[in-house]
């Protein structure tokens, strides 16, 4: 009643009184009957601070039990008008109606929640009463929400509202679901019931797997992987997009992801790698498509697992793609070079996939290390036909690149290296390559030979190249020691005055490259019997030699070395052909041998030259070949038959050329490219062992180690398990095997029984002993 | 008694002993034992006059009657494993040729059997020197003292070869070979 305006006194104190039972409930039904009105939107009549008051009262004198239960009487009558209405509203306006019901209720509630203020601070806490808010919510999900032709539809309607938005069809404002569901969770929250969990989620979640679960094995069967994929990626996002829009508890948005990713992901991963032709794996054998892959990726990359799939293709592919290249090299299809240049396309192209496709993943990128690593050491095939392709490049491939297309080329070749486990057989290789390069001055240029030797250093350390560079001083200071003894030859007085050349006594010219030991491979092919005057010269480069420096040894590489022979052909006096061959010193040591004699046996050949056998057929048959028919073969065929296979002088040779270079044949059938052999410049070779032309050395041997690598390696080893065993004293087997794994990776990878043959050997030879309580443990034998 | 030899006595020697004593110096393994037991350390195929002084003084024997007396003791059955161990170490030690550090893998095969006859399964010792027999890899016509020992050390420990692990495995390569010939044989 509006007192409101009286003006302020002080009002003498009054004493406490007592109201009674009829008072209060004078004064709640009056507040009932406000409630009434809040219910139905008349609240504008109403005087706040009056209910307020009579609310405070009623509290105050004790009669909080009177209001609450009042109250709560008056609510649930009120919900049980609203609900019986509500049942019979048909689906089409239930979602609507339920809305707006809620709303309104909500309104109602806020408006009697602040008229029963002083109960919900005091009287409620008190006793332990849900507040007023919470109750009226609670009143209305028992009431309203539970009612058997309520709850069930609405969860229906909303459950299918979700299914037409998914299936296409165009739904009105998702208002109403929002309002509904956001309804749910404040009902849950308000009484902690999880009313929302029972009566939503847990039934959206399951339609969603349902749904899910059948339209992506549906699409699967009848579409391509990449339109899969596509579809995946807009469902996902669509239902991201409507868990938002629909303000979904965020405790839905996660079980909501894994359930769809796992239907359309996970489930199907396997089959979108292996689908037939527009899988993921086949999909990787066509250049083009990688963004398809990529596409794939970002899809399965949701669900990490399923990623394995897709690494496993890779690695599948390039094991076959790997496998397919060695074949080729085998089958002698593809040179060693062309498979190199294989190896690397394919890493170009592979890598491309690792980084766009796999978005630069690093558990990737190691996958396709590993794949490469795995099918390139099957055996040391790589290693060899690395070495090739480096030969070939420093011969003629390089032929006018710049300093920066070197470079490139030549790092290319280190990133096939440090694949490779046999590190020392290429080196091995490259070094027999090298040597002949050098000495046959067939580099393209010093700067390329040095860049590589260069970038060889850079990944392997200084001791892997100190050798090479070893040898590039021995060129050089040969070369500065070739012009001396020019020098030093115009000071000596020519021998024969009278001019009188007896061809078989004057020492010929000769020039001389001075290799030192150690640094160049080595051959071990005793000397053969040279012809005199070769003796002759020799021994002059000898004397001035060894002036100069005493206390060397020379030993001379008649395996390599070139010379140029003059040669008169022809049989009727005035019908002489002179030509001038060019041969190597063996076929040189042969056909001086008919300045003698016209014919000769094999046998007599071997005994006169001393020419190791496999090389002196070799060179023989090269002299008796239809192109350079300078010796008749007595046999039939191809082949040499026995030592009594004979050998003719052939007068009757021809060629159109005045210089005849005679080439040597290959050791094997099939001959690789450019198979020049052993001739080195002009001259024998002095100190230290020269490039095996055992076979051309341009065959790859079946990727077999090399035997003087596999000594090497023995040798290694043992010094490693000594060196290891001196430091720790006392090791376990398996601790000594990895620890000289460790050490010698840079070169090669041990297998733990070669470092066990040789740990044994080391036993037998007193530098170990076995422990006696523990045989696995080692001990150094001081 | 101990007259009668010299600074040392070699397997003449040996087998003259063993005729007065009764027992066959090649085939049975007694003579061995005695030997190991009197001391024959310092080098193969013989005994010194200071090993025989002592090993006798040690065995106090100092009569024919006593050695023969002795003979029954020479069993190998009463050995403890640690003693055999030490004992079939000095077998191969013994049977060496001079300087040599291995013994010739037909002399391997013969011992083999005649110094683990009843310490093995008979059926071990004769896959193994089937095994070497067989073996056609230059390296094992001789055998190092490591695998002799080795072998007896993988008879005692692995007595089912399944539970063999050749990986982690210490063993010579020998024995991971004769492992695998095994295996094959109990595919067939």
């Amino acid at each position: 009643m509006a007192d409101s305006k009286k003006r302020f006194t002080i009002k003498p104190f009054r004493t406490f009184v007592q109201m009674d039972k009829t008072g209060a409930e004078q004064i709640w039904a009056s507040l009932g009957d406000a409630i009434d009105e809040i219910h139905h939107r008349n609240a504008s009549s109403l005087s706040f601070e009056e209910l307020y008051r009579n609310a405070y009262n009623l509290v105050l004198h004790k009669h909080g039990d009177l209001l609450y239960a009042g109250v709560s009487d008056r609510l649930a009558s009120h919900l049980l008008e609203i609900v019986q209405r509500l049942a019979d509203v048909p689906d089409s306006s239930l979602l609507e109606e339920m809305a707006h019901a809620w709303s309104e209720h909500r309104i109602t509630m806020v408006m009697v929640r602040d008229i029963l203020m002083y109960m919900d601070r005091t009287y409620v806490p008190q006793n332990r009463r849900r507040p007023v808010y919470e109750l009226g919510l609670h009143l209305f999900r028992t009431t309203v929400w539970e009612h058997p032709r309520v709850q069930p539809r609405v969860t229906q309607l909303l459950l299918d509202a979700i299914a037409e938005e998914r299936a296409g069809l165009l739904t009105d404002d998702r208002t109403l679901l929002k309002q509904n569901l956001g309804m749910l969770l404040e009902l849950g929250a308000a009484d902690a019931s999880n009313v929302y969990e029972r009566d939503f989620e847990t039934l959206f979640l399951g339609t969603t797997q349902e749904f899910y679960h059948r339209e992506s094995l549906d699409f699967l069967a009848k579409n391509t992987a990449i339109d899969y994929v596509a579809k995946a990626q807009g469902r996902l996002e669509e239902e991201k997009a409507r868990a938002a829009a629909l303000c979904l508890a965020q405790t839905t948005e996660g079980p909501l992801q894994n359930i769809v990713e796992t239907e359309l992901i996970e489930r199907h991963a396997e089959n979108l790698v292996k689908m037939e032709n527009s899988g993921f794996a086949a999909l990787l054998k066509d250049e083009t498509k990688v963004d398809q892959l990529r596409d794939m990726y970002d899809l399965l990359v949701r669900v990490p697992s399923s990623v394995d799939y897709l690494r496993d293709a890779l690695s599948e592919r390039v094991k076959i793609d790997g496998a397919a290249l060695i074949a080729d090299q085998e089958r002698g299809q593809a040179d060693p070079p062309a498979f190199v240049r294989g190896v690397l396309k394919m890493r170009d192209r592979y890598g491309n996939v690792v980084s766009t496709a796999f978005r630069g993943e690093k558990r990737a990128a190691k996958r396709l290390r590993e794949s490469f690593e795995d099918f390139l050491n099957a055996d040391a095939r790589a290693a060899s036909c690395l070495a090739i392709y480096v030969d070939e490049l420093l011969r003629t491939g390089l032929k006018g690149a710049t300093e920066a297309e070197v470079t490139a080329e030549l790092h290319k070749v280190i990133l096939v290296f440090r694949y490779l486990a046999d590190k020392d057989v290429f080196e091995s290789y490259y070094k027999q390559h090298l040597a002949k390069r050098l000495l046959g001055n067939k580099s393209v240029s010093d700067e390329a030979e040095r860049a590589m030797v260069s970038q060889l250093k850079a990944e392997c350390g200084y001791q892997f190249t100190s050798k090479l560079e070893g040898m590039f001083n021995d060129m050089r200071i040969s070369r500065d020691t070739r012009d001396a003894y020019k020098r030093h030859k115009k000071t000596q007085q020519p021998r024969q005055a009278d001019g009188n050349n007896n061809g078989s006594s004057k020492p010929v010219d000769i020039e001389v490259d001075v290799l030192t030991t150690g640094y160049w491979p080595t051959e071990n092919v005793p000397p053969c019997t040279l012809p005199g005057p070769v003796n002759g010269a020799i021994q002059l480069f000898s004397d001035f030699y060894l002036q100069k420096h005493t206390g060397r040894k020379l030993s001379w590489q008649t395996s390599t070395g070139s010379a140029e022979l003059k040669a008169t052909f022809g049989t009727a006096p005035n019908k002489y052909r002179k030509h001038d061959l060019c041969v190597s010193t063996y076929q040189m040591c042969i056909l001086m041998l008919f300045n003698e004699k016209s014919s000769l046996t094999l046998g007599e050949i071997r005994t006169a030259t001393s020419i190791p056998d496999q090389e002196l057929r070799r060179h023989l048959i090269s002299l008796c070949t239809p192109k350079h028919r300078i010796l008749r073969k007595g046999s039939k065929g191809k082949a040499i038959t026995s030592d009594s296979d004979t050998f003719t002088f052939n007068a009757d040779f021809t060629s159109k050329m005045r210089r005849v270079r005679v080439p040597l044949v290959s050791m094997k059938e099939t001959s690789i490219s450019g198979a020049a052999g052993a001739s080195g410049a002009s001259g024998a070779v002095g100190v230290g062992g020269v490039a095996a032309s055992g076979g051309d050395g341009y065959t790859a041997a079946g990727g077999a180690v090399p035997e003087n690598v596999e000594e090497d390696r023995r040798h290694l080893v043992e010094a490693a398990i000594v060196r290891i065993m001196k430091a720790r004293k006392r090791l376990h087997h398996n601790d000594l095997i990895a620890e000289v794994t460790k050490q010698l990776s840079v070169r090669f990878v041990p297998s733990p029984q070669f470092i066990k043959k040789r740990v044994e050997g080391l036993i037998e030879r007193e530098y170990l002993e076995r422990d006696e309580t523990d045989r696995r443990v080692y001990m150094y034998v001081a | 008694e101990t007259s009668i030899y010299h600074t040392e006595t070699t397997l003449l020697g040996i087998s003259m002993l063993c005729d007065d004593l009764g027992i066959d110096a090649l085939e049975d393994i007694r003579v061995l034992v005695l030997l190991w037991k009197l001391g024959a350390n310092e080098k193969p195929a013989q005994i010194s006059k200071e090993e025989w002084k002592k090993g006798c003084i040690e065995l106090r024997v100092d009569s024919m009657a006593k050695f023969k007396a002795l003979l029954p003791a020479l069993d190998t059955g009463f050995l403890d494993r640690t003693e055999f161990k030490d004992f079939f170490k000095f077998c191969f030690q013994f049977n060496r040729q001079g300087t040599h550090r291995t013994l010739d893998k037909d002399l391997v095969t013969a011992l083999i059997p005649m110094t683990l006859k009843d310490r093995v399964p008979s059926k071990r010792l004769s896959t193994f020197c089937d095994f070497l027999t067989e073996s056609k890899d230059e390296s094992y016509s001789r055998i190092t003292l490591d695998q002799w020992t080795s072998f007896l050390d993988f008879c005692y420990e692995v007595e089912d070869i399944a539970d063999y692990d050749e990986a982690t495995s210490a063993w010579p390569v020998l024995i991971d070979e004769y492992v695998e010939y095994l295996e094959e044989l109990e595919k067939k």
